[in-house]
């Protein structure tokens, strides 16, 4: 079937114009005001300033450190939430006791709010009455102070990201799973494969594409994480816990408006980058041999 | 049937929270909608429901009136005089006060962004220092350099309420002695006499140290009680120009040597453990619980606080047992004390309740009311008419000290792009050893050169 001739080229220019009309310009208009002299003070009479705030931008001394604590942040909820998601996803398509009631205990954590889950695990891990901390105190231990040094306070706001969002990764991956057909898982246990390689080479090639959808999508959120940062450290110790999030809402809030604009214009190119780079990259893993 | 039952339950429920929805709203509505037409057609409905002295309208509280929007920082907002107030006004108007406490953390945020998207209260508290430049208080705020109250302000408060030679808001506020505040019970026991010079600060903390006792409480982990600007008064007041040439971009903090003395002290005092082990993650949450289980001995903080918000009841040292010294952050040899940092209350004068927003706020500058409303309060006097506040205990144990060294607050108001928070994160970095002295003083200079840039921008 010659599909040109069905959908001529120029019937895509209808959705195209659509896109650009009401996606990307809405999306980046607003990148306009990254070249002005926006802010709290002046609102109205702007005047074009160049590449002032990107440069500005670059030679903030708190980028460096926003850009490697997002890269840990997209890293660490990418890998996590995706191995984690698929082990429990794998557990709960075999045939176990309880296994409805378990699917949605592990999805609760993912329909509470960002806030909330900040508020529960600022509470686990405080120095003061903190829960890990009580229970390291009933064992003769000393507090540490989990959100109180860079090292522990990352590792926090990882435990909170992950554990709200491995429900989700949980339930893409269970679909993913119970859409490869037993007849293929059959005819393997028929030619003698073992668990290992029935796993190995018919459920983890077909269930790819959704496992792609997971990690893609724990990327681009990891990436963009801002209000479980805010509420569990609000970027501190010092800048210590600081991500591109939350570098824009102090741009922000001191009411450097334009300069809040760049660092989410620097933002949106590198998220863009990562995102093609990981899309041209996992399609060659769909491909089932 | 089971699908048509689900169908119809969906639909009801829909059908309910829809006109559920349109009760609620109309209602909101309504009381807007009542508002705005009286002010629309008579154009001094406002006045007349607002007015304090409008005996029909004091009369009749429950026939509804003119329901003004406050945003205020939560804390703030809570203190028992803005209560006060707020109730008094309510009850003598009959109209209402739609009070909107802002996250405390987060507050000047979540105002400016409500601001910037036209969102503007009748009525809004903001401290009178250099950030609320950024609220447009000219285009925003009612002037009021006419008003008659203004001659009954102190004449150390007005500075404070005013902005490009205009009065731009009723400096409502408790006006604080800021210092360093001691266990007075600890100290006797342990034989420490009053520090009247910086070695003689950091011998005591030795001191306390020694005898297991947390020398200063210091909540770093909420930035801003770090209170350094405590340090930099009394330099700016020796040397009023350096405010001038900060603001025109011809000094920075590092030609400020003061400033490096002061961030080599904080250094020099997380290391020696005079903040305990744990002030990278303590908060102001615990200060009443740390001081009143005497876990430690000492806090930068203001007298009025151990009146209004210090727990005198839980713990085991009372409010009273504290008591006032100057503060040492290792930029002044004797010391210092910061005198009152006022909120302001104003109005919004492109509202559409503006009159009623302008007789809230003289109704709080009556003499009489205000009185009522820090009957017993421990405060200075902001009003030259106050006379129901009282000195707070720890003001009057140390009254000529307080009197000799106090200085008027200067950077936080006068130094354009100052930031409390950025600052104070800066010097935590420095505490932990994240950053050297230098590299310090050039995180809070960026940060302060990136606000004046933005502003000078053309």
């Amino acid at each position: 079937m010659n599909r040109k001739k069905i959908y001529p080229l120029y019937l895509a220019a209808i959705p195209a114009l659509v896109f650009f009309i009401f996606f990307i310009v809405p999306s980046t208009a607003g990148y306009y005001y990254a070249f002005t002299n926006w802010s709290a003070a002046r609102t109205e009479g702007l005047k074009f300033v160049g590449f002032q705030n990107i440069l500005s931008v670059m030679q903030n001394s708190k980028v460096p450190v926003a850009f490697v604590n997002t890269l840990i942040y997209a890293g660490v909820k990418t890998v996590m939430v995706t191995l984690l998601g698929f082990v429990f996803a794998y557990i709960l398509n075999r045939e176990i006791k309880s296994r409805t009631a378990l699917r949605t205990v592990y999805f609760i954590p993912s329909i509470f709010s960002c806030l909330v889950v900040g508020l529960i695990f600022s509470a686990v891990f405080q120095t003061r009455h903190g829960t890990i901390n009580e229970i390291l105190n009933v064992f003769g231990m000393a507090n540490v102070q989990w959100l109180g040094s860079r090292g522990t306070a990352v590792f926090a706001i990882c435990v909170a990201e992950v554990w709200r969002n491995v429900g989700y990764a949980i339930i893409i991956t269970l679909a993913g799973m119970q859409s490869v057909s037993s007849d293929y898982i059959e005819a393997g246990k028929l030619d003698g494969a073992s668990e290992w390689q029935l796993f190995r080479h018919i459920t983890l090639p077909l269930i790819m594409p959704t496992v792609n959808v997971n990690i893609l999508f724990s990327l681009i959120y990891g990436l963009k994480m801002f209000d479980l940062i805010y509420v569990m450290t609000g970027g501190g110790p010092g800048n210590a816990t600081e991500s591109f999030g939350t570098l824009m809402m102090n741009e922000m809030s001191a009411g450097r408006y334009a300069q809040s604009v760049a660092v989410n214009l620097v933002f949106t190119i590198l998220l863009i980058l990562i995102s093609g780079i990981y899309q041209k990259f996992s399609s060659r893993w769909e491909t089932v041999q | 049937m089971k699908r048509k039952i689900v169908s119809m339950f969906v639909c009801m429920s829909m059908v309910a929270a829809l006109m559920g929805c349109g009760d609620k709203g109309s209602a909101k509505t309504e009381g807007g909608d009542n508002t705005g037409a009286s002010n629309e057609e008579s154009g001094t409905d406002n006045e007349d429901v607002g007015g304090a002295d409008n005996e029909e309208d004091t009369k009749t509280p429950s026939e509804g009136g003119v329901t003004l929007s406050l945003y205020c920082n939560a804390d703030d907002l809570a203190k028992p005089y803005m209560q006060k107030i707020i109730s008094m006004w309510e009850e003598a108007s009959g109209n209402k006060i739609d009070q909107q406490g802002l996250d405390t953390a987060n507050a000047e945020n979540i105002a400016l962004t409500k601001f910037t998207t036209g969102d503007i209260p009748d009525l809004y508290v903001h401290f009178g220092n250099s950030n609320l430049m950024n609220f447009n208080p000219e285009e925003n705020f009612v002037d009021w350099s006419d008003a008659e109250w203004v001659a009954d302000i102190q004449a150390s408060v007005l500075p404070q309420a005013t902005f490009n030679g205009k009065i731009i808001g009723l400096p409502f506020w408790e006006a604080s002695n800021s210092g360093c505040f001691y266990n007075t019970k600890i100290f006797d026991e342990l034989g420490i006499a009053i520090p009247t010079t910086q070695a003689e600060f950091n011998a005591a903390c030795e001191t306390l140290l020694e005898n297991g006792v947390q020398p200063i409480y210091l909540a770093a982990a909420d930035a801003w009680p770090v209170l350094y600007q405590f340090a930099l008064d009394p330099v700016l007041v020796d040397h009023p120009d350096y405010i001038d040439k900060l603001n025109a971009g011809e000094m920075t903090y590092a030609d400020i040597p003061e400033f490096k003395s002061m961030c080599e002290w904080f250094k020099m005092a997380a290391d020696n453990g005079y903040f305990g082990k744990n002030y990278a993650s303590d908060t102001w949450d615990y200060a009443s619980e740390v001081l009143g289980t005497g876990e430690a001995a000492m806090m930068f903080v203001w007298d009025t606080w151990f009146d209004t918000d210090y727990d005198s009841e839980s713990y085991d040292y009372v409010g009273d047992d504290f008591g006032i010294m100057p503060v040492f952050m290792g930029t002044c040899e004797e010391g210092t004390y910061e005198g009152g940092n006022v909120n302001l209350m104003m109005a919004n004068k492109n509202g559409a309740n503006v009159d009623a927003a302008k007789d809230f706020i003289n109704f709080m500058a009556n003499p009489e009311n205000y009185n009522v409303a820090f009957d017993g309060v421990a405060t200075a006097a902001v009003f030259k008419g106050q006379t129901t506040n009282v000195n707070s205990t720890q003001y009057e144990g140390a009254k000529a000290s307080v009197d000799s060294l106090i200085r008027a607050s200067s950077a936080q108001p006068k130094i354009i792009g100052f930031s409390q928070n950025e600052g104070a994160k800066a010097l935590l970095q420095l505490m932990t050893g994240d950053v050297t002295v230098d590299d310090c003083i050039k995180l809070i200079d960026d940060d302060r050169i990136a606000t004046l840039e933005s502003f000078s921008q053309e």
